[in-house]
């Protein structure tokens, strides 16, 4: 395997990356600020994927439209089952935010399958970004590159606006100490459901960003959920930057594993959790509480 | 005057076969009816487009005798295997034994599939298979009176006759799994044999989203040809991957083994699958009109387009059916031996013949997708490269390793 064509697999890996970037994100948004282990996230990628099929199918919206709606059909979906479930574990050990997601997880999807199947849909390129360059040492498809920039810009978007800003603080301070917040007159509860639908809806828009290159099958959520949640172990629960650095670098290191020995390659990510866990139990970015 | 003498005739001809054809008919036919089993997975993973394909494949063939041979009443029911072997089993040991069921038939998933064939053989019993794919069916696990229609696993990737036509060097991607094996282990044996080379094997793990590395691999191989040894979703996203990255473009060959014309609308449609080569047990065009007007009928029933399995299914029913009203009994020893002695020209193949060993020999087609603006609409994808005739397709009877068939030659 010569220099140049590894080059092209190390760009392959930071596309596969930042879709681990974007869904760990979320997850670790939704566990630094609500404690909440969501294994529905899988489900929310899939919707995403899914809505954005919808929309085409029975409504003729295209990409862009469904690029923003649906993403916001998936937060608003997420923040219903917020404010009517998962809200009412908050005070309850881990493991039922963890059980109670993981049912909706399974309901989502058993309908989805029930509904359509697991034979799978297309869903076809915006027309501006079909075809790609070649760069040499590989030919890069437009939509990979714009899957990149898309979610990088995201990413570090979500990670200035929980890190540098004053709603950010509002947020971080109202998990911490909720009742001193509301002492200032914030309103908590609103803020925690916003960003319950915040989580959600970047994994909406991983699905709505994968929906041309990948099938939209109802079975894509199960698929990543566990890569994801070993990205956000190795990067440390609740670490914003942590999920957005390790869903990189390990998209990298999976995607150097397809060429030397393929067979693991979906095992590679959970043996470097393995190690991470043995020597850092906190993960490589997460403080100890 | 005229008209009222051959209606005459033709009451006394009425009455002479109700006299000598339906008693002999209650004699024949254990139960007084014919009891045909769909034994597939209908809530799982094999299950496709609402899981009642089979169920429609199967009554469009009772629906030609008019439900009825020689006055004895066909039924057809179905059940759940579940994907679990012990599950198929426990059903068709109680679908032979007590329900009065003269055959089962599809069984998808040869899990399952090899499971049900014994408790067949134990039992003298018939079973017709399409969607269960092992070529052990009709090798080593072979059993008497049991018929595999479609395809198997050394059909499909038997494609050293295409060589001359698609390239002499190939790379092979598949999944990590006995099928994919299998399917690596067929093409490495057929594409070599015929004077090609295997320039690349990778194995992917089940349920692997992204192809794109393993594309990047095949370019950097400079092969002529990329056969896909995986299925379902996988195999899918393998196709999109081998159009985004400009392979098909390129002019490299892509070969799904497992694709089916009927599952391009699933795969991105013209425009993701343009190009790409398969070889198919059957097309719409494999026996015109017979072909064509099936196809048409199975798709007013299911809404989706007829898959080649479905097609494979109704033949062998239809088959058996005929079998049972030339002989006059459901009988599976009188039944295969009328089955083996007559060609089999119907909508799905145009001469095929079943063997000793079960294996029911006919032509595949391959094919090449058209481009988008090349076709005239849903049902117009493909162009036909070459007919590869059914004994260069399948496996030589003597190479199978069937029991029976080395006891008969010796």
């Amino acid at each position: 395997m010569s220099a140049t064509a590894l080059f092209g697999q190390l760009l392959l890996g930071l596309i596969n990356g930042s879709f681990y970037a974007m869904l760990s994100l979320g997850l670790a948004i939704i566990f630094g600020l609500l404690a909440i282990v969501n294994a529905a996230q899988g489900a929310f990628y899939m919707l995403g994927a899914f809505i954005a099929w919808m929309l085409f199918q029975y409504l003729g919206i295209g990409y862009w439209a469904s690029f923003v709606l649906a993403p916001l059909a998936v937060a608003i979906i997420g923040m219903i089952l917020e404010r009517t479930l998962i809200r009412r574990v908050y005070n309850l050990d881990h493991l039922y935010g963890l059980l109670l997601t993981l049912g909706l997880f399974q309901i989502i999807q058993g309908m989805f399958v029930h509904w359509y199947g697991t034979s799978g849909q297309p869903y076809d390129y915006p027309d501006i970004l079909t075809g790609g360059h070649n760069l040499g040492f590989m030919f890069l498809p437009t939509y990979r590159a714009w899957v990149v920039v898309a979610s990088l810009i995201f990413c570090f978007g979500t990670w200035y606006a929980i890190e540098k800003t004053r709603l950010g603080a509002y947020l971080r301070a109202a998990t911490e100490n909720p009742t001193l917040v509301r002492a200032f007159g914030i309103n908590v509860p609103m803020l925690v459901t916003l960003a319950f639908g915040g989580g959600v809806a970047l994994a909406g828009l991983a699905g709505v960003l994968a929906a041309p290159i990948y099938q939209v099958n109802p079975l894509m959520g199960g698929n990543i959920l566990t890569t994801v949640f070993a990205v956000v172990v190795v990067g440390g629960f609740g670490s914003i930057l942590g999920a957005i650095v390790t869903g990189l670098a390990l998209g990298v290191l999976e995607g150097f594993s397809k060429v030397f020995y393929p067979e693991a390659s979906n095992m590679v990510i959970f043996a470097v959790m393995i190690v991470v866990l043995m020597i850092k139990p906190a993960g490589l970015f997460g403080r100890e509480r | 005057m005229r008209f009222s003498w051959s209606l005459t005739a033709g009451a006394a001809l009425a009455a002479v076969v109700v006299l000598c054809g339906a008693p002999g008919a209650q004699a024949q036919y254990s139960d007084n009816k014919i009891k045909l089993g769909i034994l597939d997975d209908f809530s799982g993973p094999y299950c496709t487009d609402n899981c009642m394909s089979p169920v429609n494949a199967v009554q469009i063939a009772v629906d030609e005798f008019g439900g009825k041979i020689n006055g004895v009443q066909i039924e057809v029911i179905h059940g759940d295997h579940q994907d679990k072997p012990d599950v198929g089993v426990a059903l068709a040991e109680r679908w032979y034994d007590t329900e009065q069921v003269d055959a089962i038939l599809d069984v998808v998933y040869s899990g399952v599939a090899l499971a049900v064939q014994e408790v067949a053989r134990q039992r003298n019993k018939a079973v017709l298979y399409s969607m269960a794919g092992s070529d052990a069916l009709t090798g080593k696990a072979c059993a008497p009176f049991s018929a595999q229609w479609t395809y198997d696993t050394y059909q499909l990737p038997n494609l050293g006759e295409a060589v001359p036509m698609l390239g002499k060097t190939w790379f092979i991607l598949s999944a990590d799994y006995a099928y994919g094996k299998a399917l690596v282990a067929g093409v490495t044996r057929s594409v070599t044999n015929a004077g090609g080379t295997i320039v690349g094997t990778v194995f992917h793990p089940f349920g692997t989203a992204d192809m794109s590395s393993f594309m990047l691999q095949a370019q950097a191989s400079k092969a002529q040809v990329i056969a896909l040894g995986d299925a379902g979703p996988d195999m899918t996203n393998a196709i999109k991957a081998a159009n985004e990255f400009g392979l098909i473009a390129s002019g490299v060959k892509v070969v799904p083994l497992s694709m089916d014309l009927s599952a391009i609308a699933g795969a991105g449609g013209l425009q993701a699958t343009q190009g790409m080569i398969m070889a198919l047990p059957w097309y719409r065009d494999a026996n015109p009109p017979k072909s064509e007007a099936w196809a048409a009928e199975f798709e007013k029933r299911q809404g989706s387009m007829a898959p080649y399995l479905m097609a494979g299914l109704y033949s062998a029913v239809r088959t058996y059916l005929l079998a049972a009203q030339a002989t006059g009994t459901d009988d599976p020893k009188k039944i295969f031996e009328w089955m083996r002695g007559h060609v089999v020209d119907d909508a799905f193949t145009g001469h095929g013949v079943l063997r000793a060993d079960g294996r029911m020999v006919h032509d595949v087609y391959l094919v090449q997708v058209k481009k988008p603006s090349e076709s005239t609409g849903p049902r117009d994808l493909a162009n036909l490269l070459a007919v590869i005739p059914g004994d260069k397709a399948f496996r030589p009877l003597d190479q199978g390793g069937c029991p029976t068939v080395a006891a008969a030659g010796k």
